[in-house]
């Protein structure tokens, strides 16, 4: 289908809660020869030797010195860092031998976590603005805050939902064994 | 010294081995290699759970950055026990001694 080109772009959406899903999706492609080199929304692959190899998404609440920190010490053990979507990046380990990233589900839970306490915020402070535009209303333009109410309305319904399946989704990785250690 | 032992012992074992791993300053993948080594493969620990463990440990006051890294490698950040880690682990090590020195003991049938 690529034929010659030595590179592709795909454009896929996951959820935050479907990280596993989209990893196996990077390591088929992996297997069919595309190796990512930037993720989020529009994936690009460049071509290579078709190969097996594991990716994991992590997502990292650090940042500056911190995060280069946490990169290099990846690489050390093995990790390469492909690419980051805001606070989430993609890693890539070509050694079977490697231990995982996370040896432990409850550190993969914690960095979940705190995307979790960011969901609430967000979810807090959308109901304080819905809120405030019902109650702040104006005669006049109706029709207008009628439409941001009906958008509030909508984020909340995500958020909750996103707060939700990514609580289920910390139960779920507490309950496996795969991050744990061989 | 109560207060050392009411709130971090037991430690974990791989929370033990990180501990006293560094002793001596060592760079985070030095610890990673020691503990596989000492629990003969058993413990592993990959980057995203050891950078956790040692977050904590930093914030816990029982491990320090430490700024005298080997020439050549200063890319690494170093860490090392703080006065209060060692004490930590010298408590571990004397409860494990008691343990297994209780445990003998009554193995050998020799509890009066």
């Amino acid at each position: 289908m690529q034929g010659e080109s030595a590179t592709c772009s795909r454009v896929k959406w996951f959820w935050a809660w479907d990280a596993p899903k989209e990893e196996k999706w990077l390591e088929r492609m992996a297997r069919e020869g595309w190796f990512l080199v930037s993720g989020g929304i529009v994936f690009r692959f460049v071509r290579g030797t078709p190969s097996e190899c594991r990716y994991r998404l992590d997502y990292r609440s650090e940042t500056g010195q911190a995060l280069s920190e946490y990169i290099d010490l990846c690489r050390d053990a093995g990790w390469e860092h492909v690419d980051r979507f805001a606070n989430w990046h993609y890693f890539r380990c070509a050694d079977p031998a490697a231990p995982e990233l996370h040896t432990d589900p409850e550190s993969l839970a914690a960095s979940y976590k705190r995307l979790l306490v960011l969901l609430i915020a967000l979810l807090v402070l959308n109901l304080g603005l819905s809120i405030n535009a019902h109650f702040g209303r104006r005669v006049g333009i109706d029709s207008f805050f009628q439409a941001i109410q009906w958008v509030h309305f909508g984020v909340v319904g995500l958020l909750t939902y996103g707060i939700y399946r990514i609580s289920g989704f910390i139960r779920q990785l507490r309950a496996s064994t795969r991050h744990r250690a061989p | 010294m109560d207060y050392t032992r009411q709130n971090f012992l037991p430690l974990t074992e791989s929370t033990f081995l990180i501990l006293a791993s560094l002793a001596s300053p060592k760079h985070g993948y030095a610890v990673m290699q020691d503990v596989t080594k000492w629990s003969e493969g058993k413990t592993r620990l990959g980057p995203g759970t050891l950078y956790g463990a040692l977050t904590k440990l930093l914030e816990q006051g029982l491990i320090q950055r430490t700024d005298d890294p080997e020439p050549g490698d200063e890319r690494r950040k170093h860490y090392v026990l703080t006065p209060r880690g060692r004490l930590v682990v010298e408590a571990e090590c004397a409860r494990l001694e008691a343990a297994a020195l209780l445990g003998r003991k009554l193995l050998n049938g020799k509890d009066e």
